[in-house]
């Protein structure tokens, strides 16, 4: 029956989905100093090895630190132009929001190099500053868009009975309308700092020798020197979170709803 | 239960003949719900069924079991004596309406139309043909070329009705197609509806929540709860003779009145009621002693402001409140024990005040007996 | 695309004061300082003069443009390219669409559970990914290193083996892409139209043909646009999985500006790189506008 042969293909390539990530275990239980498939012998001492290996760990904190402040510019900004956009008529508000756009839509190697010769002339170049600035302007019209779904559902009505009933527009925004935009704004922080976070572009132009995200320090091992197993075994950990993440996200907030847009 | 579900009192419209539909002990449960409990329905070709009742009784399940698009957990479903559980929907040659209507945006009226028709093979010049015919049945010519987002709801329910007969189907079904229609939109559509019925006698079956629509369109009445047929018969049968509290209330307005029987004297039965006795005609066996419920339609009371010469059943009573709604008149009464509402149709003359003392007259026939107590 | 659930939301907006459009200034300043001014100067330094000791000299110059046309070298580059971003696309779009369409018909744990599998590669850095798949390929690259060892194979082959890792591994990347867009689309389609369809007589792909694919298109066109524009300029995956012997422009222009530090030919490839995604969404939006006649209907 037809159905049933979606569900079986449907399954077969959530299966195929899960493989790399079930690859990285087997890759990091060897025994062997080496990355190697199949693995020799059987050892968890890879696991906390990660943890013990000093620049894999700062590059770990560097990236959480660099997702967090550029999350929140980009959040900060991106509300704030979200209500000015959504709730003022102007000219050139249709250019504005393409604008928004722009970021998203130009290939991250491209806006990367552009960044790097602006960089270069302001001094910023390898500076912790400047990583950050651009792993906010990427997440800046995806905080930007969803943000403007929250607004354009706000319920005004409510904000006009509190006026009548003598609120001042301060308090109108902390108790009528952030409560309500909880929800969008916390969905806005999670997905600009998992887009900083699994950036891998941007730090592989911008970071100074030594001072790189975690994606780019994992690259440099693979591709460069100073392979061991503790990379398959650190993959799989953020494999891991990143799952738990997804789930605990769709279950409160729904996936779909913020990042599907761009259909019809 | 038994007797309700046989609907054995009604005789369908063709009755005598194999019936176009049969439903035999049908079983559906979504999610942890059973939806659609041990139904049994029969349907003769030509008839116009509805399926009454209130949200989440099963009907609109009921449909969709029919035409294939959900597979029954148990019982059998029958089309012109072949049971089709496993067939598709695209084999039962049905045709549908939906409460969306589900117009194909990207294809004009006339590509709608034609959509089940060239899938049947039919030629270029066939095509244009019973394109033309469907769209002057329902009274829509020249709209070929229009896109569904060109037409008003209106219009986009009759092409959507165009659609699902212009295949000729066996039989035509209807899922609360007037519901996202105005109130006058939707009693225009009724009536074309009914037109559209007695010209092509299709076999029909349609559901909705509005009893008006109901009783309306309908050769018979399949009034459900819960999952389960509550009773099936003729409208004007259902709404005289309700039967049960449930059907009683769902199908218009009604007073129930509660009393013991003190007499019963060949067809009439004498009840003590609070307000006073009542005299019911009924063939129901009874004995002196046993409890009643009775039924009485609010337009089957008259008001007097003296009591009649020879009264059958007169109750004296205060008028609470008197609403106006245009064609009639709703009086709000409070009797002795009763709570009574009544509804008279304006026909000039003053109509009686708040505060009055009147009289609520009604024949012996009026009443209707209740069998669940 | 706005979501207005009271109509007073977007067409009856209060004209603008200064005031109310300032909280607009902070983006509009980091948007100006941090993509508009780049682009700009990527631009500019496309058209300087390349100098091995000070990496550029602001002085104008087409040598660098000159330089890319002339050299065939880099035409096989944007082919390979091409090839890439054309063969991704489409087998991503093709291998997405089922599941998303799957995916419209369940909901609760069933959905997200079967969601939180398909759309991995979204929430883990792209390197958790491609290292899965390395790993996986390195028996097979092992492989290979011995059959052409022993004789047995020779270059072509190996070759196209890469390739064909290199865009399982990409469609596996951007399927997810794919699949949220079209899932999205689908669900705009609903389920009445498709029932209607089967009980008019459509088997289901006739159905597929004349009711979802026309009715998808623009999210059709969307995920392709951007699967596109994604995977013709990925770096990390082709270094990794066919470790530089497919050469694509992301390549270059990584190497060009960290390694050669000829920052003028960097930025020369990477305008090349913006025309073409550009002028293929452009492309691609016509195209699919035309086939499903756009303009002269709206969804209902």
């Amino acid at each position: 029956m037809r159905g049933g042969l979606l569900r079986v293909y449907a399954y077969a390539v959530a299966a195929v989905m899960v493989l790399p990530i079930l690859m990285t275990l087997p890759a990091s239980v060897t025994t062997t100093a080496y990355m190697t498939f199949p693995p020799v012998g059987f050892t968890l001492a890879w696991f906390p090895k990660a943890f013990g290996d000093g620049p894999l760990v700062a590059s770990l904190v560097r990236s959480v630190d660099i997702a967090f402040v550029s999350a929140a510019i980009a959040v900060a900004a991106g509300l704030a132009a979200a209500f000015a956009v959504e709730r003022h008529a102007f000219r050139g508000r249709d250019l504005v929001e393409t604008l928004f756009t722009g970021p998203q839509m130009v290939p991250q190697i491209i806006l990367v190099l552009g960044l790097l010769i602006f960089y270069h002339s302001l001094g910023l170049s390898g500076t912790l500053l400047g990583l950050m600035l651009s792993h906010m302007i990427i997440a800046l019209p995806f905080a930007f868009r969803t943000l403007l779904v929250s607004v354009a559902t706000l319920d005004r009505r409510l904000e006009w009975s509190a006026a009548i009933l003598g609120a001042n527009r301060r308090q109108i925004l902390w108790r009528i309308i952030f409560p309500q935009m909880k929800t969008g704004v916390i969905a806005a922080l999670i997905f600009s700092f998992m887009s900083s976070f699994t950036n891998f572009t941007m730090a592989l132009f911008l970071a100074g020798v030594g001072r790189t995200t975690l994606p780019v320090e994992m690259f440099n091992r693979l591709y460069v020197a100073g392979m061991t197993p503790a990379i398959p075994a650190m993959s799989f950990l953020l494999g891991l979170l990143g799952v738990m993440m997804f789930i605990a996200a769709d279950r409160t907030l729904g996936v779909y709803k913020y990042l599907g847009g761009g259909g019809q | 239960m038994a007797m309700a579900q046989a609907g054995a009192a009604a005789q369908p419209r063709g009755a005598g003949l194999e019936p176009m539909l049969e439903l035999v002990g049908v079983e559906k449960t979504l999610g942890k719900t059973r939806v659609v409990c041990d139904l049994h329905l029969a349907i003769a070709p030509g008839e116009f069924v509805t399926l009454l009742g209130p949200s989440g009784c099963g009907k609109s399940t009921t449909l969709n079991l029919i035409a294939g698009l959900l597979k029954p957990d148990a019982g059998t479903i029958s089309l012109r004596g072949h049971v089709v559980n496993a067939w598709e929907p695209q084999r039962r040659r049905l045709g549908m309406v939906f409460q969306t209507w589900a117009l194909f945006p990207h294809m004009t009226a006339y590509e709608n139309i034609a959509f089940g028709l060239r899938l049947k093979g039919l030629g270029m010049r066939d095509v244009r043909e019973r394109v033309a015919t469907m769209l002057s049945l329902v009274r829509l010519p020249g709209v070929e070329e229009k896109y569904p987002s060109q037409l008003s709801g209106g219009m986009q329910q009759r092409v959507a009705l165009a659609r699902a007969l212009a295949t000729r189907p066996d039989v035509l079904l209807l899922d609360e197609p007037l519901s996202n229609l105005d109130e006058r939109l939707r009693k225009e559509m009724q009536i074309e509806l009914r037109r559209i019925h007695d010209e092509l006698r299709v076999t029909t079956i349609f559901v909705t929540h509005s009893q008006e629509e109901a009783l309306v369109l309908s050769d018979r009445v399949a009034v459900m709860n819960n999952g389960v047929i509550v009773r099936i018969d003729t409208p004007e049968r259902l709404y005289r003779y309700p039967r049960t509290r449930f059907v009683c209330t769902f199908l218009g307005e009604a007073n129930i009145l509660e009393g013991v029987v003190t007499a019963v004297d060949g067809g009439r039965v004498l009840v003590d009621h609070a307000s006073g006795p009542l005299a019911v005609d009924t063939s129901a066996p009874v004995r002196p002693g046993v409890r009643m419920s009775l039924a009485l339609r609010p337009e089957a009371i008259s008001i007097r402001l003296a009591r009649s010469p020879d009264p059958v059943n007169s109750i004296p009573a205060t008028i609470r409140d008197v609403v106006y709604k245009g064609e009639a008149l709703v009086y709000y009464l409070t009797a002795a024990g009763a709570d009574l509402m009544a509804l008279e149709y304006a026909k000039g003359g003053a109509p009686r005040a708040e505060g009055d003392q009147v009289f609520a007259e009604f024949e012996a026939s009026a009443l209707s007996v209740l069998e669940d107590a | 695309m706005t979501v207005a659930a009271y109509p007073t939301a977007r067409r009856r907006a209060a004209p603008a004061t200064l005031r109310a459009v300032i909280p607009l200034a902070p983006a509009l300043i980091l948007l100006a300082l941090f993509f508009l001014i780049p682009m700009f100067e990527l631009a500019r330094m496309s058209v300087y003069e390349y100098n091995h000791v000070s990496v550029y000299v602001p002085r104008l110059t087409t040598a660098n443009y000159r330089a890319f046309f002339s050299d065939p070298y880099y035409a096989t580059m944007v082919w390979t390219s091409l090839k890439v971003g054309f063969f991704t696309t489409f087998f991503t779009v093709l291998a997405g669409y089922p599941v998303a369409y799957y995916l419209t018909g369940i909901d609760g744990w069933e959905r997200t559970l079967l969601s939180a599998a398909c759309l991995f590669p979204l929430f883990v850095t792209i390197l958790v990914g491609t290292l899965g798949w390395y790993i996986l390929l390195l028996p097979f690259g092992l492989t290979q290193k011995v059959l052409v060892a022993a004789g047995l194979l020779h270059g072509p082959l190996s070759a196209l083996n890469t390739f064909t890792a290199l865009i399982v591994v990409m469609v596996y990347l951007h399927l997810p892409y794919v699949i949220l867009i079209m899932a999205s689309s689908l669900q705009g389609v609903g389920r009445d139209k498709i029932n209607a369809a089967r009980v008019l007589g459509a088997p289901p792909v006739y159905i597929l043909r004349r009711i979802l694919v026309p009715l998808t298109m623009p999210g059709i066109a969307s995920s392709a646009i951007l699967v596109f524009a994604l995977s013709i300029s990925s770096y990390l995956v082709p270094v990794l999985i066919t470790g530089q012997r497919l050469r694509v422009l992301p390549m270059a222009i990584f190497s060009f500006t960290t390694d050669i530090l000829n920052w003028p030919l960097a930025s020369v490839l990477s305008i090349v790189l913006l025309v073409i995604v550009v002028a293929a969404t452009y492309a691609f939006t016509a195209i699919t506008n035309r086939l499903t006649g756009r303009g002269r209907w709206e969804m209902i």
